[in-house]
């Protein structure tokens, strides 16, 4: 699909949202980079409108998808939501949804755990939804104090799903596209992440890295699916904006992927 | 009298003079220079200025009782002066004489000089070059923009095209990142020398640079003169005041002398300590008066990125004869200290006013190679400093500063995160009117201080201290009158240690593994 242009149309988007978090946490995260870039009051309004549908007036969230991971990278869109409006009900929204990382359960290296008796592969996918919106908790509300336990998560991804001999995330029979949504997860925690902790930035940046070369040189690359283009395209641009990737070399190929 | 000549160039000489006082002489004195009176003064380094090239000079210096001898210079070849206003530079205060200077810095040949001369001129930023002096006359000022927009920005971290080596430009506060170039910068260039008796003005107030100072804006701010990657740079005799941040920041920079300097900011400014070396070999301060906002001088090494990626201890360091007032520190060591800190010598000063005498700053997790050693001060006036010594093992930095794994008091193995400090000495310390406490040491169980010895030093405290924390750690409560603590030290020698006015115990003594009190 070769996309010359870009156009949205509120009433379309508007009727693709679910008002279920798991189903639609792509599309708002899209939406918010979409209004910070153009402005247009349409999308911030479909945004906000979203928000009301999904928060109860006291902040607490009306979806039954309270206890999925999923809801983690749809609760991207709270912290958007809070500064745009200062409305604290998104502020208890998002403090509702982290005090269900403390929930959970953990494995003896500290790896929190979707439920007791996920899969590796269970755990790797919910990390990739739920990594981002813990680092930015801890990057604006936490004053950065549990930073160590989410740099704990990469590294026990790393530990169990990278392959060194291939320089990919596939054991466990992780998919590209599941590569491909880790690479997109690192590339947004990174963006969350304050470069003053920067050992802890410079890691993450390095992880992108070696997870975007890792993919364009494995040889199932001509196999990939468009959303799986379309997640390892945005990684790599976020990965060029935020310097962990080298524009003159990553950009194109970016841009290409979504052509 | 005695004293000898510790610099010379083409048209300047800095003497030092030997026993007559620490920072200030005991008498003022007379400096005559081919039998004429140059000035008199009470400074113990005072600069000459105004000499001319190739020219033999005699000078000697007097008091009432004594004269030294004479002692004979002969000034260095010049071969031009490129003088700013003939390339276009007004000085008048309006105009931006920027690119004129710069223009004079460029075309600025070997054994030359750039001359500044007296008028107010407003810049930017200038960039030196190898093989420059710059001289700042008397009457001059450069004085800063304070306009962002005008800063170009020095990248914290470039990548390499291989994706395999970094280049780094811009740093703050110990990581690489993005900072707006110096009023002065210097970029792996040798051989310069920025002297005179005029003023590098960076016009700071809340206004601008100190309005939300923590926070990143486009950048981080600026310093006054920041040397990267430079070898064989002297600076001396000039004013440096109202910095955006730290005044001058040598990195990763070798073979620096800072002569007679005056580094002034308000007691309240955010961040703007003095001098702080950062990962620096071979630097010697000598004669500099201190009075500004935060540490006077602070020995850096970069936090754990920069530590753990160079190795780049600072050391080899002297500084003597200097004035340090009002600031947080007078020598602070840290916090960013991850590559070590190693033979600093610092003596003939006079610490007047400040938080600390020296204080040393470290905790869990700023890494194995982050060792203190070969740290000796002698010869030390302090008067109305808050806690003379300080020996943090517990500094509440960074985000995990309040952590279990910083603040715990119990034993943690020792692991690749766990700092060192050796040995350190302290001869000959005078501190008059203390409030908090004599001293406060506190290093880790599990990694404890390796040896403290205080020869001949005296404390006493002021009629009406001032409470306050004796050390930045958890559980370190406000106080006055504290004795000498020490908590964690392998060996402390207590030779002619005195305490007087103290309430309580005057040692304070746990932890210690073995005890020597003479």
């Amino acid at each position: 699909m070769k996309i010359d242009r870009f156009e949205l149309d509120g009433s379309l988007l508007a009727g693709m949202l679910t008002n279920i978090p798991a189903m639609d946490g792509c599309l708002l995260n899209g939406l918010v980079y979409y209004y910070k870039k153009t402005k247009e009051t349409a999308v911030r309004d479909i945004l906000v409108s979203y928000g009301n549908t999904w928060i109860d007036k006291d902040g607490s969230l009306k979806s039954i998808e309270d206890a999925s991971f999923a809801k983690f990278y749809a609760g991207n869109v709270l912290y958007f939501l809070y500064e745009e409006t200062q409305d604290e009900r998104y502020r208890k929204a998002i403090e509702s949804i982290k005090a269900g990382i403390e929930k959970k359960e953990r494995t003896k290296e500290g790896t929190i755990c979707v439920e007791k008796t996920a899969s590796d592969l269970a755990i790797f996918r919910a990390l990739s939804n739920l990594l981002p919106f813990y680092m930015r908790y801890e990057t604006v509300f936490h004053k950065k104090e549990n930073y160590n336990d989410v740099m704990l998560q990469f590294k026990n991804i790393r530990d169990r799903f990278f392959d060194e001999d291939k320089m990919l995330y596939l054991k466990e029979e992780a998919s590209l596209t599941d590569m491909a949504w880790f690479a997109l997860a690192l590339a947004q925690t990174i963006e969350a992440t304050s470069e003053e902790i920067y050992e802890q930035y410079h890691a993450l940046q390095t992880m992108l890295r070696e997870s975007i070369k890792g993919m364009l040189a494995y040889d199932k690359l001509e196999e990939a699916d468009a959303s799986t283009l379309f997640m390892m395209s945005a990684a790599m641009l976020m990965g060029c904006r935020e310097r962990a990737l080298l524009t003159e070399k990553y950009e194109k190929k970016a841009d290409e992927m979504l052509h | 009298m005695k004293f000898k000549v510790i610099y010379q160039s083409a048209r300047k000489a800095v003497i030092e003079l030997i026993g007559q006082g620490y920072y200030e002489t005991e008498k003022s004195y007379e400096v005559y220079v081919n039998n004429e009176l140059y000035t008199t003064s009470n400074r113990t380094v005072l600069s000459i200025h105004n000499l001319l090239p190739e020219t033999t000079y005699e000078i000697y210096v007097k008091n009432d009782t004594e004269k030294s001898e004479v002692v004979t210079i002969t000034t260095s070849y010049e071969f031009v002066t490129l003088n700013v206003r003939d390339f276009g530079a007004k000085g008048d205060g309006i105009q931006d004489d920027t690119t004129f200077i710069q223009c004079a810095i460029n075309a600025c040949p070997k054994d030359s000089r750039v001359l500044i001369p007296a008028g107010i001129y407003k810049i930017s930023t200038l960039f030196l070059k190898s093989d420059l002096k710059l001289e700042i006359a008397k009457g001059a000022v450069l004085s800063a923009f304070t306009d962002r927009s005008k800063f170009p920005i020095l990248p914290g971290i470039i990548q390499s095209y291989d994706e395999k080596e970094e280049y780094n430009l811009g740093t703050w506060e110990g990581n690489p990142l993005d900072c707006f170039s110096a009023i002065i910068t210097g970029i792996n260039v040798s051989n310069v020398e920025i002297t005179g008796e005029g003023i590098i003005d960076g016009c700071a107030s809340r206004e601008n640079w100190w309005n939300n100072p923590k926070v990143r804006n486009i950048a981080w701010r600026p310093r006054l003169i920041f040397l990267n990657h430079c070898d064989h740079v002297t600076i001396q005799g000039i004013t440096v005041q109202n910095s955006p941040s730290w005044n001058i920041h040598p990195y990763f920079s070798d073979d620096l002398r800072f002569l007679d300097l005056h580094i002034l900011n308000p007691k309240d400014s955010p961040n703007t300590d003095g001098l702080d070396p950062e990962s620096c070999r071979n630097v010697e301060i000598v004669g500099v008066y201190f009075s500004l906002g935060d540490d006077c001088i602070a020995i850096k090494s970069g936090k754990i990125y920069m530590g753990a990626k160079h190795k780049r201890p600072s050391e080899n360091l002297e500084i003597r004869q200097c004035c340090m007032r009002d600031g947080h520190g007078s020598i602070t060591i840290g916090s960013e200290m991850a590559g070590g800190v190693k033979n600093l010598l610092v003596k003939e000063c006079r610490f007047l006013h400040t938080d600390r005498g020296l204080r040393i700053k470290t905790r869990r997790g700023r890494g194995k190679d982050a060792i203190i050693d070969g740290i000796t001060f002698e010869d030390i006036v302090m008067d109305h400093v808050m806690t003379p010594v300080v020996i943090n093992g517990f500094y509440y930095c960074d985000p995990d500063g309040h952590s279990e794994y910083v603040q715990s008091k119990e034993y943690y193995p020792v692991d690749d995160r766990t700092p060192y400090i050796g040995e350190l000495s302290f001869k000959n310390l005078a501190c008059t009117n203390c409030h908090a406490a004599a001293g406060y040491m506190y290093g880790l169980p599990e990694q404890k201080i390796k040896k403290v010895t205080l020869d001949n030093v005296a404390v006493s405290y002021a009629k009406d201290p001032i409470k306050s924390v004796p050390a930045m750690m958890d559980g370190a409560d406000e106080t006055a009158l504290l004795g000498l603590y020490a908590n964690n030290l392998e060996e402390l020698i207590l030779k002619n240690v005195t305490i007087t006015g103290n309430e309580g115990e005057a040692f304070l003594i746990s932890n210690v593994d073995k005890l020597i009190e003479e």
